[in-house]
């Protein structure tokens, strides 16, 4: 499939595996590779020791934990990411999480293609 | 020093050759009527001024007489030897210098002469030195003259009268007008001396400057000199006296007046011209100074009216009593309106005390130990005694007593003084004020609030009741910097904006919500309300804080609203879940009857594993609850065999492994076990041994008539496989039979097991 992000590789972190299967398919759609899909904290810093992706979704809470040493590991490989979570008003505990672009749970695929062809468009926020 | 006393002594020196050059001339003029060659005068003028002198100037100044005398004897060319002048001198000076030193130490003396005794004791004087110097004189002359005892007797007889007359007018004279207030007087008065010295002077003539009279009429005078004495005092008859003194010698010695039918000698003549001014004189100074004295009573009445108006002003009762009985001999007003005229109020006749007198505690007194009764017993001062009676009305009322005894005047009777103050009112005012204070300090202690009371001034320390203690977990008595409070991000409060420290500037209202940190470390939240207290004249004095622990509240609201966050979060999450469930199945579902008939299937499961948890309160659940709930919704009726240990899941992976079994169910009910009639399932677990212990799932279909159809890399089984290995960090594995088929579901424990507080509080 050819779409805007062909070629792009794109991790996804998130836990409800329906949820990363249907984003994955939403990414395939737009021409994009999955890079990986994890649903924990530890398996989304495994995956990233290999080859770092061109960009990700993350999920705000893994199993319960928040994702923000995955969102610093990110910061750290100058990964552009955006946080999918279903938190609307609350702030996030993590002030790296609630600063990041955020996808709110559950979305349409215009919010989806829109947030994720807006982390190829602008450069990643510094810190 | 040594300046002063030399201009002291060069001072008296100038005075006292003043005096002797005035004595000499005065003595000049007394002698020309000298009896005996050189002394012997019935004339003596300078006796007054000797008189006068050393009154005003001091006995010391003797010695001018002295030599004013003997410079005189000596002017006038006496005939006498110099040791009968130096003897008359002596006798002279110091006969005046004694009389002058007694009334001088004297000090009752007015040298004003405006009080009887003082007249009295001026007329006693010009005896004494009329006596001691005409004595001296007469023995003398008659020693160094040779006179017969007779003329000596006569000489001093002369002698005598002639000090006494200059005493009594000449000194009068000199003492009473001698300063420059003594010449001031109104128009009036001046008219009036003039118009008396005018009438004395023509009656004086028409008396002793009469040729030829042959009776005496010289008492017709006595009605000037009283006159002058009763409306011109000791000044206007010192002046009538000398005027009548001049005009009487006058006419004696020109042959003239009515004593020239009583002799021929001028000696005589004189000498009872002198005997008749020196009875005048002592009438019309005592007179004088009697009718001088008047003045000074009614001085004296007024000055002691306007001290009992004062002390009637008083809203103190004052009374004063005698020492010994005790019965009052003055009452101010407000003593006379407390305890009544007649004595029969405090203190009472006797002196002892009124029924029903108590002190302060209410135990009574006894007859003789209230406060005036011991004043007067044993002279004791007493001061602000506190005493219940009752009074003349019936009223109960508390005084504050003084009492003291006066010191005594001699001859009169000791008294002592008591000074009542009605304090009842302010007894009252004090009792009301300590019980408000109580009330108020019950209110302190006992309200649920802490309350912090603080004086200002920076290093002021606030007292807290002991519900403050108890929220702020210190002592009651507290610094005001020792009081750490803190915002919600745990940094200090400015203590310019702490509720007290704007309260103590004047800040009405203040108020904060904020955290206290305990001297244990602990931060409670509370809300602190202050408010100044201002003194009179609305400056703040102190401040009142008021602090709730409002710790409990805040935390509730808190946990509400996280509460309330992970609510939300999760209804987004499983609408997510059911969004993605719905477009995965529409995308593997051949026609609308499938898709709905595997969408409800897994909705279904979806909401089973969700009300499995609910009915845990969302704690976790079992396996063995997970899986009888999967299979139940496809046996119809069939039975499977389950079997493994107990295990705990926790509510996520509980979720997870339903959905996975909801799927081995579908394709078991659609093609498998739970469809043949021979088919039978079994599921088992076992958990391994070992540090990362792993629970191994079996799923076994068996008994089918054929072998399953290759696996199709349908959506349910991608489910099934990523489902362990997604969320459980396992793997799943699918192994054909002839008669069935075997999945293995292998997952590590570690992921499971029992952790209540899944995403709440964790999250946030």
């Amino acid at each position: 499939v050819t779409g805007p992000l062909t070629g792009r590789r794109v991790l996804v972190v998130e836990d409800e595996i329906l949820v990363a299967m249907m984003i994955e398919d939403l990414l395939e759609r737009l021409g994009a590779t999955v890079a990986g899909s994890a649903g924990s904290v530890e398996a989304a810093l495994a995956a990233l020791d290999g080859p770092p992706p061109d960009a990700a979704i993350l999920d705000a809470n893994l199993g319960g934990a928040l994702s923000g040493p995955v969102a610093r590991r990110l910061d750290a490989l100058a990964v552009p990411f955006v946080v999918a979570t279903g938190y609307v008003e609350h702030t996030l505990a993590d002030p790296r999480l609630a600063g990041a672009p955020r996808l709110v749970k559950p979305f349409s695929d215009a919010a989806f293609e829109a947030a994720v062809l807006g982390l190829f468009a602008s450069p990643p926020p510094d810190g | 020093v040594t300046a002063r006393a030399v201009a002291d002594r060069r001072g008296t020196l100038a005075v006292g050759a003043a005096v002797a050059l005035g004595y000499l001339a005065l003595a000049l003029a007394g002698l020309s009527w000298a009896t005996v060659g050189g002394a012997g005068s019935p004339v003596w003028p300078a006796a007054g001024f000797g008189l006068a002198a050393l009154l005003l100037g001091g006995a010391r100044l003797w010695p001018a007489l002295f030599l004013g005398r003997l410079g005189a004897a000596f002017v006038s060319g006496s005939d006498q030897p110099l040791w009968a002048e130096a003897l008359i001198a002596a006798g002279v000076s110091l006969s005046t210098a004694g009389p002058a030193f007694a009334l001088r130490r004297w000090p009752g003396f007015d040298d004003r002469l405006a009080s009887l005794p003082s007249a009295v004791a001026l007329a006693t004087a010009s005896a004494v030195i009329a006596t001691v110097s005409a004595a001296v004189g007469a023995a003398t002359l008659a020693a160094s003259s040779g006179l017969d005892r007779g003329r000596a007797a006569a000489l001093g007889m002369d002698w005598w009268f002639g000090d006494v007359v200059g005493c009594l007018v000449v000194a009068p004279l000199i003492l009473c007008w001698r300063r420059r207030e003594d010449w001031r007087m109104g128009s009036a008065r001046a008219f009036g001396l003039t118009a008396v010295l005018a009438a004395v002077g023509a009656v004086a003539a028409a008396i002793f400057l009469s040729d030829g009279l042959t009776y005496l009429r010289t008492w017709y005078l006595y009605p000037l000199v009283v006159v002058a004495a009763l409306t011109h005092g000791v000044r206007g008859v010192a002046a009538a006296l000398a005027l009548i003194a001049a005009v009487a010698l006058w006419g004696a010695t020109q042959g003239l007046g009515p004593f020239v039918s009583v002799s021929d000698d001028p000696a005589v003549r004189v000498a009872l011209s002198q005997q008749f001014v020196a009875i005048a004189a002592l009438s019309g100074v005592v007179l004088a100074a009697a009718a001088d004295e008047r003045p000074g009573v009614a001085a004296l009445r007024a000055s002691e009216a306007r001290l009992r108006a004062v002390l009637d002003s008083l809203p103190v009762g004052v009374v004063l009593a005698r020492a010994g009985d005790g019965q009052a001999v003055f009452r101010n007003a407000r003593a006379e309106a407390m305890f009544g005229r007649d004595g029969a109020g405090f203190p009472p006749g006797g002196a002892r005390a009124p029924s029903g007198a108590t002190g302060d505690e209410g135990r009574p007194y006894g007859p003789d130990d209230h406060p005036v009764a011991r004043a007067a017993r044993t002279g004791e001062t007493v001061t602000a005694e506190v005493v219940r009676f009752r009074l003349r009305d019936g009223g109960a009322a508390v005084f504050e007593v003084c009492a003291a005894p006066l010191p005594a005047a001699p001859g009169e009777a000791r008294l002592v003084v008591g000074a009542f103050q009605d304090v009842t009112g302010r007894r009252a005012a004090e009792a009301a004020l300590a019980a408000s204070r109580s009330t108020l300090q019950a209110v302190f202690d006992n309200a649920p609030v802490g309350i912090l009371l603080a004086q200002g001034g920076a290093d002021g320390v606030a007292r807290g009741n002991a519900a403050f203690a108890a929220i702020a977990g210190g002592a009651d008595a507290v610094a005001l910097e020792a009081l750490d409070l803190r915002d919600a991000e745990g940094r200090p409060v400015p203590a310019e904006r702490t509720p007290l420290r704007r309260a103590l500037d004047g800040a009405p209202g203040a108020e904060l919500e904020c955290l206290c940190r305990r001297p244990d470390g602990r931060d409670v939240w509370v809300r602190a309300q202050a408010a100044p207290i201002r003194d009179a004249t609305g400056a703040p004095l102190a401040a009142v804080m008021a602090l709730t622990d409002i710790d409990a509240a805040k935390r509730a609201g808190e946990r509400q609203a996280l509460l309330v966050a992970e609510l939300s979060h999760r209804v987004q999450n499983a609408l997510a879940v059911v969004q993605a469930m719905a477009r995965r199945t529409l995308a593997t579902s051949a026609d609308l009857p499938t898709f709905r008939a595997a969408f409800e299937g897994r909705l279904a499961a979806f909401a089973a594993a969700h009300a499995l948890l609910l009915r845990a309160n969302w704690t976790g659940t079992t396996l063995r609850d997970v899986v009888d709930a999967a299979l139940a919704p496809h046996l119809g009726g069939r039975s499977a065999q389950v079997a493994g240990p107990a295990l705990a899941l926790r509510p996520r992976e509980g979720v997870a492994l339903s959905m996975a079994l909801h799927e081995l169910a579908t394709n078991a009910a659609k093609h498998g076990a739970l469809r043949e009639a021979g088919g039978a399932l079994s599921v088992d677990w076992a958990v391994s041994a070992g540090d990362r212990p792993r629970v191994a799932l079996r799923w076994r279909e068996s008994g089918l008539s054929a072998a399953p159809a290759a696996a199709r890399r349908g959506f349910g089984v991608t489910l099934i496989e990523r489902t362990v290995t997604h969320e459980l960090g396992g793997s799943a594995v699918r192994s054909d039979a002839a008669d069935g088929l075997t999945w293995t579901l292998g997952f590590p424990l570690d992921r499971l097991g029992p952790e209540p507080r899944d995403g709440v509080g964790g999250a946030a």
